[in-house]
C-alpha cells in the first residue's frame, strides 16, 4: 500500500497547485514517510481514530466510494490520529482500501486547525480538487448526499 | 476438545471473512447461534467502539467470549420455554403491551420514511447555505419534521373516525374510579385503572397518550405491519433474564446467604497492605554486599541504585517503585520485606533476577472491607460459581454441537 501511496504522490506532485495548502508530511504504516503533494486527482484527505464510532460509519463510504469512482479519478487519503499499531488493527479489521497515513493524536488539534479546523473533531475531510485547490472542508460524516452534491461534479469534470 | 477449541480460535480470527454467508456457529438444542447472531452482539457491546483497534488475537477472543454467552443464552431461553415461563399471565401482559408499542413505532416509522423533501427545496436549502453543507441535513430534518408533524396529526383524525373514538372529557374532572371508563372506540376501552395516576391533568395527557398508542397500534395490526422479528428478539433477550431471575433467587434465598459466602471468601473485600519500595539489583552477591554496607554506613539506596541497578527501571527511576500492594513482588522478595521495619535496608535477597537490596519507606495498612461495602461483588461472585454449573446441567437437555468446519475438520 505504501508502494501505491508513493506512486501516487509522485504522480500527484506533478504541477503546482493554484492555491497554497498546508504541507503534509507523515509516515505510512510502514513507518515511511509520505508527502502530500497533489495534482491530477481529487483527494479526500479524511481524518479520523479507530475510537470513533462515526468514523467507523464513514469509513464504510469511503471504501465504497473508493472503489466506485477510483477511475474516475478518486483517491481517498485516511489520516489516522493514533499508534500505528490500533491504526494497522483497524485497517484490516474495516477492509480500508486506500493508504493511512499515521499521525500523532497529541497533535490532533494543530494538524486539524492548520486543515481548517480549529476545534480538532473528527471526523474531518477536505476536498481537494484535480487542480489541487481546496474545494470543501466537511465536519461530520460525508454521507452519499453530500459526496453527490461536493465531490462527484469534481470527479466529472476530473474524468478523463 | 482441545483441537476444537483451536479451531474455534481460528475460525473467529478470520471470521469477518466468512460473516457474509451467515453461517451457523453453533446448534444448541433446537435453536442456533449464527455469524450475524455474533456480530450483532459485538456491535451493541460496550467493546464495539474499541474492537476494529484490537489486535487478532484479542478480537478472537472476545469473539469466543461473546460466542459462549449467546450460546449460554439460548440454553437458558429453552429451558425457560420448558418451564413455561413465556406462558405466564404476566409474561402475556408484559410482551402485548411491548406489541402495541412496537407497532406504534413500525407505524410512525413508516410515515416518517415515506416523506420527502421536494427537490425545489432541497436546491433552497443548498442555494441558501451553499457555504455551510454542514448544515443541509439539519435543514432537511428541519423540513421533514415540520412536515411529519402534519401528517401525523392529519392521520390520528382520520384513525379516530375509523374507529370512532369517543373520549368522556367530562369524567376526567370528577373522582376518578379504576373502572371509570375515560375513552372507547372500536374493539378497546381506557379505564381509570389503566392510566395510573391522580392529578387530573397528568390523567388527561396520559389518556391522550393511550389513545393514540391504541389508535396506531390497531391501525398497524390491521395494516398487517409485521413486528414478528422483534417480538421474536425480545423473547430471546428477556426469557433468559427471566429464568436468570429465578435461579439467582434461589441461589441467594437471603442476605444471610450472602453474608455466609463472603465469610467463607473474604479474599473478595480485601484490601492488602501497600508499600513504598526503593530497590537496588545488581548480579552478584559480593556487589550486594558492598553496597549494603555502604548504604548502612549511610549512603543513599536510590543514589546507588541509579548509579549500579541492573534493573532498567529501577536504575532510571533512581530505585524508586512507587507503591504496590503485599503479594504483587517475587516469593523471596515478599517473605523479605513482610516484617523488615521502615527504612531499614533488607538483607541480601537473591531471586532470579539478582541480589537485590530493599527498603520499605511507608507503609498503607491492607484492610477488610464491611459487606455492604462488597455485597454486589459478593453477589457476582457467588453467581459466577453457580452458573457454569448450571449451564453444564443444561447443556445435558439441549445439546451444544458446533457448526463451524475448521474445528469439525480438525477434530481428531
Amino acid at each position: 500500500m505504501s508502494r501505491f501511496l508513493a506512486v501516487l504522490l509522485f504522480w500527484c506532485s506533478l504541477g503546482s497547485a493554484a492555491q497554497a495548502m498546508p504541507p503534509l508530511t507523515l509516515p505510512d504504516l510502514s513507518g515511511e514517510p509520505q508527502t502530500l503533494e497533489r495534482r491530477g486527482r481529487v483527494l479526500l484527505l479524511n481524518f479520523w481514530a479507530p475510537w470513533c464510532v462515526p468514523c467507523q460509519a464513514e469509513i464504510r463510504h469511503l471504501i465504497r466510494w473508493q472503489k466506485q469512482y477510483g477511475k474516475r479519478g478518486l483517491q481517498v487519503i485516511g489520516v489516522g490520529l493514533d499508534d500505528p499499531r490500533s491504526l494497522g488493527n483497524a485497517v484490516r479489521t474495516l477492509g480500508i482500501s486506500y493508504p493511512v497515513l499515521v499521525a500523532d493524536p497529541e497533535d490532533q488539534r494543530q494538524l486539524l486547525a492548520r486543515w481548517g479546523e480549529p476545534s480538532g473533531i473528527i471526523p474531518y475531510t477536505v476536498v481537494i480538487g484535480a487542480d489541487g485547490e481546496i474545494k470543501h472542508r466537511y465536519r461530520g460524516i460525508l454521507d452519499e448526499t453530500i459526496f453527490s452534491a461536493l465531490v462527484l461534479p469534481l470527479l466529472q469534470s476530473a474524468s478523463p | 476438545m482441545r483441537s476444537q477449541l483451536y479451531g474455534l480460535f481460528w475460525l473467529l480470527l478470520f471470521l469477518p471473512i466468512s460473516v457474509r454467508a451467515d453461517p451457523a456457529l453453533a446448534q444448541v438444542g433446537t435453536l442456533t447461534v449464527t455469524s450475524q447472531d455474533l456480530e450483532e452482539a459485538l456491535a451493541s457491546s460496550p467493546m464495539a467502539s474499541a474492537f476494529p483497534s484490537l489486535d487478532a488475537d484479542a478480537q478472537a477472543a472476545l469473539r469466543g467470549d461473546l460466542l459462549q454467552r449467546l450460546v449460554a443464552a439460548r440454553l437458558l431461553e429453552q429451558e425457560a420455554r420448558r418451564l413455561g415461563l413465556d406462558r405466564t399471565e404476566a409474561y402475556r401482559q408484559e410482551r402485548a403491551a411491548l406489541a402495541r408499542g412496537l407497532r406504534y413505532r413500525a407505524y410512525l416509522d413508516r410515515l416518517r420514511a415515506s416523506l420527502r423533501v421536494p427537490e425545489a427545496e432541497t436546491a433552497r436549502i443548498r442555494r441558501e447555505l451553499a457555504e455551510n453543507p454542514e448544515a443541509w441535513e439539519a435543514a432537511r430534518a428541519a423540513y421533514l419534521s415540520q412536515v411529519y408533524e402534519i401528517r401525523k396529526t392529519q392521520m390520528l383524525e382520520a384513525l379516530k373516525q375509523r374507529y370512532q373514538l369517543v373520549i368522556y372529557s367530562t369524567r376526567l374532572k370528577g373522582p376518578i374510579q379504576p373502572d371509570t371508563l375515560l375513552a372507547k372506540g372500536a374493539g378497546f376501552q381506557i379505564r381509570g385503572k389503566d392510566l395510573n395516576g391522580q392529578d387530573p391533568a397528568e390523567i388527561g395527557r396520559r389518556l391522550q397518550e393511550q389513545v393514540e398508542l391504541q389508535l396506531v397500534a390497531r391501525a398497524a395490526e390491521a395494516e398487517g405491519i409485521d413486528i414478528g422479528a422483534k417480538l421474536a428478539r425480545y423473547d430471546r433477550e428477556r426469557l433468559p433474564a427471566l429464568l436468570l431471575e429465578q435461579k439467582v433467587a434461589e441461589w441467594i434465598p437471603d442476605e444471610q446467604t450472602l453474608r455466609d459466602y463472603y465469610q467463607a471468601h473474604p479474599e473478595l473485600g480485601q484490601v492488602p497492605e501497600f508499600r513504598q519500595i526503593g530497590q537496588l539489583v545488581v548480579a552478584n552477591r559480593e556487589e550486594a554486599e558492598a553496597l549494603r554496607a555502604r548504604i548502612l554506613a549511610g549512603e543513599s539506596l536510590y543514589a546507588l541504585a541509579g548509579q549500579y541497578s541492573i534493573d532498567p527501571y529501577g536504575k532510571e527511576h533512581l530505585g524508586d517503585l512507587g507503591w504496590l500492594p503485599a503479594g504483587s513482588g517475587m516469593p523471596a522478595i515478599e517473605a523479605a520485606i513482610a516484617e523488615l521495619p521502615e527504612g531499614q535496608v533488607s538483607p541480601v535477597i537473591e531471586t532470579p533476577k539478582g541480589f537485590h537490596l530493599v527498603v520499605v519507606r511507608a507503609r498503607r495498612s491492607g484492610m477488610q472491607k464491611p459487606f455492604d461495602a462488597v455485597r454486589d461483588r459478593v453477589r457476582q461472585a457467588l453467581i459466577a460459581e453457580r452458573l457454569p454449573a448450571y449451564l453444564a446441567q443444561l447443556a445435558e437437555r439441549f445439546p451444544i454441537v458446533w457448526q463451524f468446519p475448521i474445528a469439525q475438520g480438525t477434530a481428531r
